[in-house]
Parts: C-alpha cells; sequence; structure tokens
C-alpha cells in the first residue's frame, strides 16, 4: 500500500503498519466484528482519544484514506493517531490474533 | 461523559437524550451518528430540513444539531422553522457554522445567542473546525 511518497501515521511501527494492512484488505465478511472488537479494546483502554478527531469545514478534501470509508473506521483509526505505544501494541496483537483467525 | 468509562458503564445506546442531526454533508452526519451513538445518545439524522422539521414535530428530541454551511442555507431555514413552532422551540439547538461566517450566519448566531424571548433552550454555536469532544460537551450542555 506504501508508495513511498507518502508516509501514513502508523508506518513508524511495522508491526502494526502490517496488521492494518491485513485489516485493509480482509473480506467484508470478517471485517465488522475485527473493527468493532478494536473499537472497544480502545475504548476501555483510553476513550478519551477517540473523541480527538476534528471534523474540518471541508471534510471531503481529507477523506482520501481508506479507513475513512466507514464512520467507525474514522473514529478508531483517526483516535489511534493519539494512541500511546504501549496501546498501539496492544492493538497490533488484537489484529495480528483476528486476522489469523480470519485466515482459518 | 462521551467515550469515557461513566458512559460505557451504563451501556446501551438509550442512556442519553434523543437527538435530532441534519446535514447536507453525508460524511458529516455519518461520522456523527456513529461518535453520539457510542456516547449512549440515541440519535436521528437526516439530510433533508422538512424531513428534520417531521422528525422533530413527532419524536421530540431534546436537541437539534444543525450544520449550517456556506453553501446549503436549509439549516438556516430549519432553526427558525424550529424556533418558530410551538412544538419544537422547546428543543435547544447547537449550530454547526464555517469558521467565518458570512453576514447572515453571523446575525443567525446573534439572534440565537442574544435571544431572551424566555424561551427555556439555549442555543450553542460552533464554529468548524471543531473536535468530537468540543461537539460532546456542547451537547451535554444543552440537554442538561
Amino acid at each position: 500500500m506504501t508508495d513511498g511518497r507518502a508516509q501514513r501515521w502508523y508506518d513508524k511501527d511495522k508491526k502494526l503498519a502490517r496488521q492494518l494492512d491485513a485489516l485493509y484488505r480482509i473480506h467484508p465478511k470478517y471485517e465488522y466484528p475485527v473493527i468493532r472488537g478494536l473499537l472497544e479494546l480502545v475504548k476501555e483502554s483510553d476513550p478519551a482519544i477517540l473523541e480527538k478527531f476534528v471534523i474540518p469545514s471541508d471534510i471531503e478534501r481529507w477523506c482520501r484514506r481508506w479507513y475513512d470509508k466507514d464512520p467507525t473506521y474514522w473514529i478508531v483509526l483517526n483516535g489511534l493517531k493519539h494512541a500511546d505505544e504501549g496501546l498501539l501494541r496492544r492493538v497490533a496483537e488484537y489484529l495480528e490474533e483476528q486476522l489469523a483467525q480470519g485466515d482459518e | 461523559m462521551g467515550f469515557g468509562k461513566g458512559s460505557i458503564s451504563q451501556a446501551g445506546p438509550s442512556t442519553r437524550p434523543l437527538v435530532l442531526l441534519f446535514s447536507p454533508q453525508d460524511r458529516v452526519r455519518n461520522i456523527l451518528v456513529a461518535g453520539l451513538y457510542e456516547c449512549g445518545y440515541q440519535v436521528i439524522d437526516t439530510a433533508s430540513h422538512y424531513l428534520a422539521i417531521m422528525k422533530a414535530s413527532t419524536l421530540a428530541p431534546r436537541a437539534a444539531i444543525i450544520d449550517i454551511t456556506r453553501t446549503n442555507n436549509k439549516g438556516f431555514a430549519l432553526a427558525v422553522a424550529l424556533r418558530k413552532s410551538e412544538r419544537t422551540k422547546h428543543v435547544s439547538l447547537l449550530l454547526m457554522v464555517p469558521s467565518r461566517p458570512e453576514n447572515i450566519l453571523q446575525e443567525i448566531a446573534a439572534e440565537y445567542e442574544g435571544d431572551d424571548a424566555g424561551v427555556p433552550s439555549a442555543a450553542r454555536v460552533m464554529r468548524y473546525p471543531f473536535s468530537f469532544a468540543e461537539l460532546v460537551a456542547a451537547v451535554e450542555s444543552i440537554v442538561a
């Protein structure tokens, strides 16, 4: 997904980037429980970060990323930008576990 | 409050009042509905100001969040209609307006902020851009 021209905010964490890329490719049949579970994980760990996203007046100009497609994705992924390393690690582990189950 | 543990512990989508959300912007509407739902609010949303008036009249929301954009003045018409109707004049209003509103929008803001007609509902004005935390705080202040 990376094209070398633009770094995504999660690219600094290779494991997280790998898992989010896998989430991007997940079959629609499996993605809803995963993203809902991710939302609940963040709510339990650091709910305040989920409220930090900003609504700009020209919102469509900013909605070019894959996770802008759905409001739950928007809330979770924009919230995770403000997460500490510990939470990001837990997120990566959670996705690794969930996405591995989807492969079975 | 918000996504915080207080609202999680209460659980369920109907722990907080019903709010009406009007915005002609699909993306704004979808994100705010999702976010407010997670905070425990019941939300009815629409991009049609006619439907918004109907829903406000029949469902009696505690508050109405109205998106007033530069290119679409239906939000303004909705706000005026809600305030004029006996059935909906009690509905608290939160107006989302551009960061540098044109004169007409400043007039709207001044009208609602300076209203002393005795209507119990308070009208808040929120200028873009704003964080979701700010929006939730504003909603909670007007539904309280």
